[in-house]
C-alpha cells in the first residue's frame, strides 16, 4: 500500500476526503449519487473518478489506463484492466489483487481460438518482462473482480491493490467506465438498457 | 460358392440354392451402399453414447467447476455476468444438470452470432464461450445424422436406415443353418481363408443384427422425409401436445423446437403466449421463474427460454436420461402461472414407446448398461463391415465387381420383390433407392447377358 508515487496532479486524492476529488472531472456531469452504496467498505473506496490517464508509480514499474466498467445489474464479477512498464532489467511479475469492493480477486487471461472465447485464472500470475509494457484489456489479461460488494458505478472509482513479487504492493485507482467500455477514457459508448434482461 | 452350404440333399436344391443366390445378390448390393456409412454411423454412436462424459473431458475448461459449499448465485446474475462477457440478449438460461458443471447462457450477441457462455455457477466468472451448439458432441451428433452436410446428406442417412433393415433381413436368411457343418455359432477356418471371414461376419451378425435393426428403426424418426412426415402426422393436433395436455391458452405458433431441443414427440408443439399485459406490468424476472419451476420438480438441468417479447412466456424444459421425468412448462411471463405443464406421463401410450426407444438409442435408458452394450453393438457393427470388406476381397474374380450371381429362375424374386414394395412404400426414400438399384440390376444383366450366354 506504501510504495507508490502519484504522477498526475489530479489524481491526487485520498480516501480519507473524497471531496478532493471534484476537481478531478469538473466538466463532465457524472452523478455522484452515493446514495446506493451504504456498506462501509463501499463508501470507502467508491470515490468520484480520477483522471484516466494518471500514473502510478512503483519502483521500476509504472502502471496507468487503469479502468474497470460499470456493472450490469445483478452483475456478481467484473473485470479491471491497466497497463503495465517495467522500465527495470529485471523481471517482475503481478501474483495477486485486491480491492474493498471484492471478496477475491483474480488475475485472468482471455483467449480467442477462432470463434471460441475462454477465460481462465492465471495460477502463476502475470510476468513483467523488464524493459516490456503488458496491457491488461478487453480481450486479454485482466483483472476479475469476484463477489462484488455491490455494483460498480459507472463515474466513480475504485481502489485496487496489486501485488509485485519484487515490486511489492501498490494501490492504483480504476476509473469506472461506461459498462462496454474499451478504454481508459472511453465513455462514448451508450448504454444498452436492454441488456440485463 | 464353395461353402458347405450346398452340400445338403439335391432335390430341392436348384431353387433353395437360386433364392439363395437372389437374397445373397440384394444382400451384396445392399451391403455395398450401407456399408461405409454403417461405419460412420457406428463411430459416431459410440462416441454420441458417452457425450456428457466426452464433452465434460474435451471442454473441461468451460463445463467443470470446483464445488463450493454453500449456496449458487441466482440465474439473473449468471445471465448478467454472461452478458458482460458476451453483450447481446439473454435468450436461454441451463441450469448446471450437476454440481461440478457450468451453468450455460445461450446469448444472441450483438455481433450476430447465438453463442453459448458458460458461467461458474458459484463465483459467477464466465469461463468461456463459444458459438451455440459447436461443442465436440454436437459435431459428432450431427456427423452421425449427417446433418453436418446439408439435407441431401440427411436424406441419404434416411435411405441408409432403409436398407439396413433389408440388410440384416436377407442376413438372417443367408445365415440360416442349412445342415453345414459349424458358421452357425462357431468360425471356421483360418484368417487366410474365405470361410473364416464368412463365418466371422455371420456369427456375430446373428447376434448384433437385431440391435443394428432396432437402432435403424428407432433412427428413422429423427429422418428428414420420413421422420418428418410421420412426427407431423402423429404430432400434427392439439397445437403439438399430447391429447390430453390442457392447451385452452393463445398459442404464438412459434415451435418449441425452434428455441430448445426438445424430444421428437414435441417437435411440433407450440410455445403459448402471454395475455397482451396492462401498460404498468412488469416480468417476474428470471429469479422468480426459475423458483417457480423448480417449485413444480423440474428435474436438474432444465433450461430455461426466456421471453423475448410482450407476449413472450419463460418455457422451461427438461428431458433428463429419466424418460418419466421430461417436462416442459411455459410460464405466463407477469404473473408466472403455468400455461401449459406437459410431463412425459401426458404421452399416448405410441409417444412412450417411441420416446422410450430413442431414450434406448441414445444410451440413456438403462444408465451405463445401456451405454456398453450399445458400445458393443457399435463394434460389433464395424467388425460385420470389415469382415464383410475380406469376404468380398478374398471371394471377388480379378477384374469384376463380383457381384452374386443371379438365379436360375427369376420368379424366385417375386416373395423378395413383394417385401420390398411394401418396405418402400412405407419409406419412400429407401424405396426410391430401391427402385434405381433394381433398374441399375437389370442394366447390368442386360449387358452382361451376351458374354453369360
Amino acid at each position: 500500500m506504501n510504495r507508490f508515487t502519484i504522477l498526475a496532479a489530479s489524481a491526487a486524492f485520498t480516501l480519507a476526503n473524497p471531496v478532493a476529488t471534484a476537481l478531478a472531472h469538473g466538466s463532465e456531469d457524472h452523478n455522484h449519487d452515493h446514495e446506493h452504496s451504504e456498506s462501509a467498505a463501499e463508501t470507502a473506496a467508491t470515490v468520484a473518478m480520477p483522471d484516466a490517464n494518471a500514473k502510478v508509480q512503483a519502483g521500476d514499474l509504472t502502471l496507468g489506463a487503469a479502468y474497470t466498467r460499470a456493472t450490469l445489474p445483478n452483475a456478481p464479477v467484473a473485470g479491471g484492466f491497466l497497463t503495465v512498464t517495467n522500465d527495470g532489467t529485471t523481471d517482475d511479475r503481478l501474483i495477486a489483487a485486491a480491492s474493498p469492493v471484492a471478496g477475491v480477486m483474480e488475475i485472468h487471461e482471455m483467449a480467442m481460438d477462432g470463434d471460441v472465447m475462454t477465460m481462465r485464472k492465471l495460477e502463476d500470475g502475470l510476468p513483467i518482462p523488464a524493459g516490456e509494457t503488458v496491457m491488461l484489456e478487453p480481450g486479454g489479461y485482466h483483472l476479475m473482480f469476484m463477489r462484488l460488494a455491490g455494483p460498480l458505478v459507472e463515474g466513480e472509482s475504485v481502489d485496487v491493490t496489486l501485488t509485485f513479487e519484487k515490486a511489492g504492493d501498490v494501490t492504483v485507482p480504476l476509473s469506472v467506465q461506461a459498462f462496454n467500455a474499451r478504454a481508459a477514457g472511453d465513455d462514448d459508448h451508450q448504454a444498452d438498457p436492454h441488456a440485463g434482461h | 460358392m464353395s461353402d458347405a452350404t450346398m452340400d445338403a440333399t439335391s432335390r430341392p436344391r436348384a431353387a433353395a440354392s437360386d433364392l439363395y443366390r437372389a437374397v445373397w445378390r440384394w444382400h451384396f448390393y445392399a451391403g455395398l451402399l450401407v456399408l461405409p456409412f454403417l461405419i460412420t454411423l457406428s463411430l459416431t454412436g459410440a462416441a454420441y453414447l458417452f457425450r456428457d462424459e466426452i464433452d465434460a473431458i474435451v471442454h473441461a475448461d468451460i463445463k467443470r467447476v470446483a464445488v463450493q459449499e454453500g449456496e449458487t448465485l441466482r440465474p439473473e446474475q449468471l445471465v448478467a455476468s454472461a452478458l458482460t462477457s458476451v453483450p447481446g440478449r439473454a435468450v436461454k438460461y441451463t441450469d448446471p444438470p450437476a454440481a461440478d458443471l457450468s451453468a450455460e447462457v445461450t446469448v444472441a450477441s450483438d455481433s450476430g452470432q447465438r453463442m453459448a457462455v458458460y458461467v461458474n455457477p458459484y463465483e459467477g466468472n464466465v469461463l468461456g464461450a463459444r458459438p451455440d451448439r459447436s461443442t465436440v458432441m454436437w459435431t459428432v451428433r450431427y456427423l452421425h445424422s449427417l446433418r453436418y452436410f446439408g439435407p441431401v446428406a440427411r436424406g441419404i442417412i434416411e435411405i441408409v436406415g432403409g436398407w439396413t433393415i433389408l440388410l440384416v433381413g436377407t442376413g438372417i436368411f443367408l445365415w440360416w443353418p442349412r445342415g453345414q457343418q459349424g458358421g452357425v455359432v462357431s468360425v471356421r477356418g483360418q484368417p487366410r481363408r474365405r470361410i473364416f471371414w464368412r463365418d466371422t461376419h455371420a456369427v456375430p451378425g446373428i447376434f448384433v443384427g437385431s440391435f443394428i435393426v432396432f437402432l435403424a428403426i428407432t433412427g428413422l424418426p429423427w429422418s428428414q422425409v420420413w421422420g418428418g412426415k410421420v412426427n407431423e402426422w402423429a404430432n400434427g393436433s392439439n397445437f403439438g401436445y399430447p391429447s390430453g395436455v390442457r392447451v385452452d391458452v393463445p398459442m404464438s405458433g412459434q415451435k418449441l423446437t425452434d428455441q430448445a431441443q426438445t424430444s421428437w414427440s414435441l417437435e411440433q408443439a407450440q410455445i403459448p403466449e402471454t395475455t397482451p399485459p396492462a401498460p404498468e406490468a412488469t416480468p417476474i424476472g428470471l429469479d422468480a421463474a426459475v423458483a417457480r419451476l423448480e417449485g413444480l420438480g423440474l428435474h436438474p438441468g432444465y433450461a430455461v427460454v426466456l421471453p423475448s417479447s410482450p407476449t413472450g412466456v419463460y418455457s422451461g424444459s427438461v428431458y433428463p436420461d429419466d424418460l418419466s421425468q421430461q417436462r416442459v412448462v411455459h410460464l405466463d411471463q407477469y404473473d408466472g402461472k403455468p400455461l401449459v405443464d406437459m410431463s412425459y406421463a401426458d404421452y399416448g401410450p405410441g409417444g412412450r414407446w417411441l420416446e422410450f426407444g430413442i431414450n434406448t438409442h441414445m444410451g440413456q435408458q438403462f444408465g451405463l448398461a445401456n451405454q456398453i452394450l450399445l458400445l458393443a453393438v457399435c463394434a460389433g457393427t464395424i467388425l460385420l463391415a470389415v469382415s464383410a470388406a475380406l469376404m468380398w476381397w478374398k471371394r471377388r474374380p480379378s477384374r469384376s465387381l463380383g457381384v452374386p450371381p443371379m438365379p436360375q429362375d427369376p420368379r424366385v424374386f417375386r416373395g423378395l420383390l413383394a417385401i420390398l414394395i411394401v418396405g418402400g412404400i412405407l419409406f419412400p426414400l429407401t424405396g426410391a433407392s430401391l427402385l434405381v438399384m433394381l433398374a441399375l440390376d437389370m442394366g447390368l444383366r442386360r449387358l452382361r447377358k451376351p458374354s453369360l450366354a
